[in-house]
């Protein structure tokens, strides 16, 4: 039983906080478990980096050093570069006319602004093949009048143009989202006000809008950034060898899983300063929020209406009704018929996997965020931010050297024949899922988190003053109140796992294919036409899955703002 | 808390679903054709035994067979690279085959050393030019690629593929390192882009006037010719068909083989599968739908193969490539071949 208070409600609340303290011990070392446990495969990789083995590849590392790195970083850092800068030009314009302005049709732009999401890269690679092949007759051209050097040239530059061109088209909507946030709200009061004091509307958006954009735009092209990083699929069509191609080419042309996790373990580093610097950057600056006393948006003229559709659809245009016109095309042209009901295992595989991976990333999510919340432990919050970080960070190929590490560690410490053994071996779901949900659990923690930042510790402090104990006041108090941020975090997840190729083509096991492998696959043997169908469905299965949270999330912001 | 309990249990259910053991044979495969689908499917219903198959890159495999070789998951490897069966050779991956109807029917020289694999089909590595432009002195060997008379006429796909791999191993087996690092250098210089697409790619990419050589597998060939799509079939017919080094060691020839995982659970039907893949009618099977040339003997060649002219196999080098397949991807990265 629970002694009388002695002093004042201060006294209260702390002696309460230590019994708190105490019975979460049990969700505490859950939460431990679930985070050491989703850090462990990138532990495996670091390791390798920082401690590589005595004899293992001392030799390929050297080469793989002296040959492949230094271009790998060169044309990695080129790639991120150009897409950051044309994802900015494609998004943010976008963002501004939507949050800023009112016109015709303006729910409808917002919500589709953000479904290239939709599109995985290489599928929007390979569905532009024929456009790149359009300009083989000016290449041919320019070899026959400027000489062979110059085509070379030429052919360089424009491979990456359209490489940086797909990327921008297909993860702008990142930047779009974080600053569609950023820039409705009290940003808007503050350019109403800079607008009354007679600054135009160029100054207003360069020294209002934007230094308030800042830290929610460096945060959207951070994922931007992780996404180029991450790619295997587009960049290795269109021949460009980045970092994640050539730890690819370390692991199977030359052998060497050592220098591999050890190149993997080195980019590692390299992100986790990335992320470092953008948490440094953001500071203790969150994302505006509050729409109280936010003025109305101007309404457009005609021209001005006009003008908005061409800023909003340019971008829609590149990244989704684009590929989409052609892969349909495709599709109404394709011969095979008799693939059908292999597409359809699939997509039952992508629908499953991404369910069950989403279900995991939410629990292991609300699990952590709830105990670093509950336990006001410094070193738990710590916890909750680092776990997912870590795995987010880290690339699909990078994820899967880690993961067949930690397999074979525990490999060695169970005999194939105990019932674990048995379990543990790679003939089971069971790493791939491991493997999506170490690399995507992060959304959910972030997620979860922030909306538990909005929920106020008195809220907290009240259900514990009533009896409540942490385990009822969350599933009461907290949970409902964290459900749309929930279900945004589980679309998120859902439409990431769909996409995710390198740890799928990795870890998969006997006849397991999903829509994003079946895609690749024959996109492989050159059947570009054929990848229309698989890709289609892949594409519809996150279209549907980013609408219905975009529609709902829509809503429900017109309801709070009448 | 009910939600909770629902989630948990789904997602045991997720992690503890493992495939049902049955009559079955579990295949590690580099190949991803139709035909070995229509083959297997063939075999199932003859006997009963299913095929369970992970298809992905030959060292991919490897790296897989390896890491599982304390309890094997696989029966049978397959891949298209004689060096990558004889690298699982050397790693201890691969358990003798010991089939008397197997080898009886495919000739000696084609085998794997040790007994331990056997080849499915074989492919040729070819040069192919443009009939319109590449000339009158055509190149006669691998060799004659390197001449500064082909700078940037030559398309080529990546050394990250093994085909390429072995036609290098093939040359250093042959002629030496320093032969082959000039040979890659001066190929790498005469390119018409830097590598990308598949062998299908480099054809259409003649056709369409990127370049006058490119070198391709002989399978592409038939491909090309059989295919859906029109500019495919224009592109084929758009090319000729060289085979090199015939007054020398021969062509550079690969095979797709097979050998049977070391420990395999289902070992008699792994042997039962080789022996069907083997047999007559899927040999020539094969020749029909991949464009393959089978290795069984007595087979005789398609007539889309016949027009490719005959040609003298260099088969000495194909059990060496696995010795020089790691040294080969250093030469290519020396070379700066992408």
């Amino acid at each position: 039983m629970q002694e009388p208070p002695k002093a004042g409600p201060d006294a209260l609340v702390r002696s309460r906080n230590g019994q708190i303290r105490g019975s979460l011990l049990s969700w505490r070392t859950l939460a431990w478990l679930c985070a050491l446990t989703l850090f462990a495969p990138v532990v495996c990789v670091l390791w390798e980096a920082i401690f590589p083995g005595h004899d293992a590849g001392a030799g390929s590392w050297d080469h793989v050093r002296t040959n492949l790195l230094w271009p790998a970083m060169r044309d990695t850092t080129i790639l991120v570069a150009g897409v950051c800068l044309l994802s900015v030009l494609l998004g943010v314009p976008a963002a501004w006319c939507i949050s800023t302005l009112q016109f015709r049709g303006r729910g409808l732009l917002s919500v589709l602004l953000v479904l290239p999401l939709a599109v995985p890269p290489y599928v929007a690679a390979f569905a532009s093949t024929e456009a790149r092949e359009a300009f083989i007759p000016t290449l041919v051209q320019i070899r026959l009048q400027m000489g062979v050097d110059a085509y070379l040239k030429v052919e360089l530059i424009h491979r990456f143009a359209w490489l940086i061109l797909i990327f921008s088209a297909v993860l702008y909507p990142y930047v779009f989202l974080a600053c569609r946030s950023a820039f409705s709200g009290s940003s808007r009061r503050l350019a109403e006000a800079s607008r009354a004091l007679g600054s135009g509307g160029w100054t207003t958006f360069r020294k209002i809008n934007l230094p308030l954009a800042r830290p929610a735009l460096v945060a959207g092209l951070f994922l931007v950034a992780m996404e180029v990083i991450n790619d295997y699929g587009a960049v290795h069509h269109l021949g460009i060898n980045t970092m994640t191609v050539t730890i690819f080419r370390t692991w199977f042309s030359l052998g060497e899983l050592e220098t591999a996790r050890r190149l993997a373990g080195w980019m590692l580093l390299g992100i986790f300063t990335l992320v470092l610097l953008e948490q440094w950057q953001r500071g203790r600056r969150g994302f505006l929020s509050g729409q109280e006393g936010v003025p109305p948006r101007p309404k457009c003229g005609v021209v001005g209406s006009i003008l908005c559709w061409l800023v909003c659809m340019l971008p829609v245009a590149l990244g989704l009704l684009i590929p989409l016109f052609i892969l349909v095309q495709w599709w109404r042209a394709s011969t095979r018929p008799d693939a059908g009901p292999e597409i359809f295992a699939a997509a039952r595989n992508s629908l499953s996997l991404g369910v069950g991976v989403t279900l995991a990333c939410l629990l292991l999510g609300l699990v952590i965020a709830g105990v670093a919340r509950f336990t006001k432990r410094r070193s738990d919050r710590l916890m909750a931010q680092g776990s997912g970080i870590a795995g987010y960070a880290s690339p699909g190929a990078v994820m899967a050297a880690g993961v067949f590490a930690m397999a074979a560690t525990l490999r060695a410490w169970f005999p194939p024949e105990s019932w674990l053994g048995s379990r543990l071996l790679s003939d089971s779901l069971l790493w791939l899922g491991f493997g999506l949900t170490a690399r995507y659990v992060a959304i959910s923690i972030q997620m979860a988190r922030q909306s538990q930042s909005l929920i106020p510790l008195v809220n907290d402090n009240a259900a514990s003053t009533l009896g409540r104990s942490p385990l009822q006041s969350f599933l009461s108090i907290h949970l409902p109140l964290m459900r749309p941020a929930l279900a945004g975090a589980a679309v998120l997840i859902f439409v990431d796992v769909c996409k995710e190729l390198p740890l799928c083509l990795m870890l998969r096991t006997f006849d397991f294919e999903t829509l994003g492998t079946w895609t690749w696959g024959l996109a492989d043997q050159g059947q570009i036409w054929a990848t229309a169908a698989p890709s289609l469905l892949l594409i519809l299965t996150c279209l549907l899955g980013l609408t219905i949270v975009e529609v709902f999330g829509w809503r429900h912001q017109r309801r709070r703002q009448p | 808390m009910k939600y909770i309990l629902h989630c948990l249990a789904a997602v045991i259910w997720l992690s503890l679903y493992t495939v049902s053991p049955g009559k079955e044979v579990r295949l590690y495969t580099q190949r991803h054709y139709p035909a070995d689908k229509e083959f297997f499917a063939q075999f199932t219903k003859d006997t009963g035994i299913e095929v369970k198959v992970i298809k992905a890159g030959a060292n991919e495999l490897l790296a897989r067979l390896e890491s599982e070789k304390a309890a094997p998951q696989a029966d049978l490897f397959i891949t298209t690279d004689a060096g990558a069966l004889d690298r699982a050779d050397a790693a201890g991956l691969l358990d003798k085959l010991n089939s008397k109807t197997v080898a009886e029917r495919i000739p000696e020289g084609l085998q794997g050393k040790n007994g331990t694999w056997v080849p499915i089909t074989m492919r040729a590595r070819v040069i192919v030019y443009s009939k319109e432009r590449a000339g009158k002195n055509l190149p006669k060997t691998y060799k004659d690629l390197a001449d500064s008379q082909w700078k940037g006429r030559i398309l080529i796909r990546s050394s990250s593929n093994a085909y390429n791999q072995s036609l290098l191993a093939s040359i250093l087996a042959a002629e030496g390192k320093d032969a082959a690092l000039a040979w890659a250098k001066g190929v790498t210089a005469n390119m018409a882009r830097p590598p990308q697409g598949n062998d299908r790619d480099q054809v259409r990419s003649v056709a369409l006037g990127l370049g006058e050589l490119a070198v391709v597998n002989t399978y592409y060939l038939g491909l090309l010719e059989n295919a859906d799509d029109p500019k495919d079939r224009a592109a084929r017919a758009a090319v000729g068909v060289i085979f090199p080094n015939q007054s020398g060691r021969g062509a550079h020839v690969n095979v797709s083989g097979a050998g049977i995982v070391k420990g395999a659970k289902n070992r008699p039907h792994a042997v039962a599968l080789l022996e069907f893949l083997t047999s007559k009618k899927v040999q020539a099977g094969y020749q029909k739908m991949t464009s393959e040339f089978a290795v069984a003997k007595g087979i005789k060649p398609e007539p889309l193969q016949e027009k490719w002219g005959t040609f003298n196999p260099d088969l000495t080098s194909l059990h060496e490539l696995a010795k020089h397949q790691e040294e080969a991807v250093k030469i290519f990265d020396l070379a700066g071949w992408k």
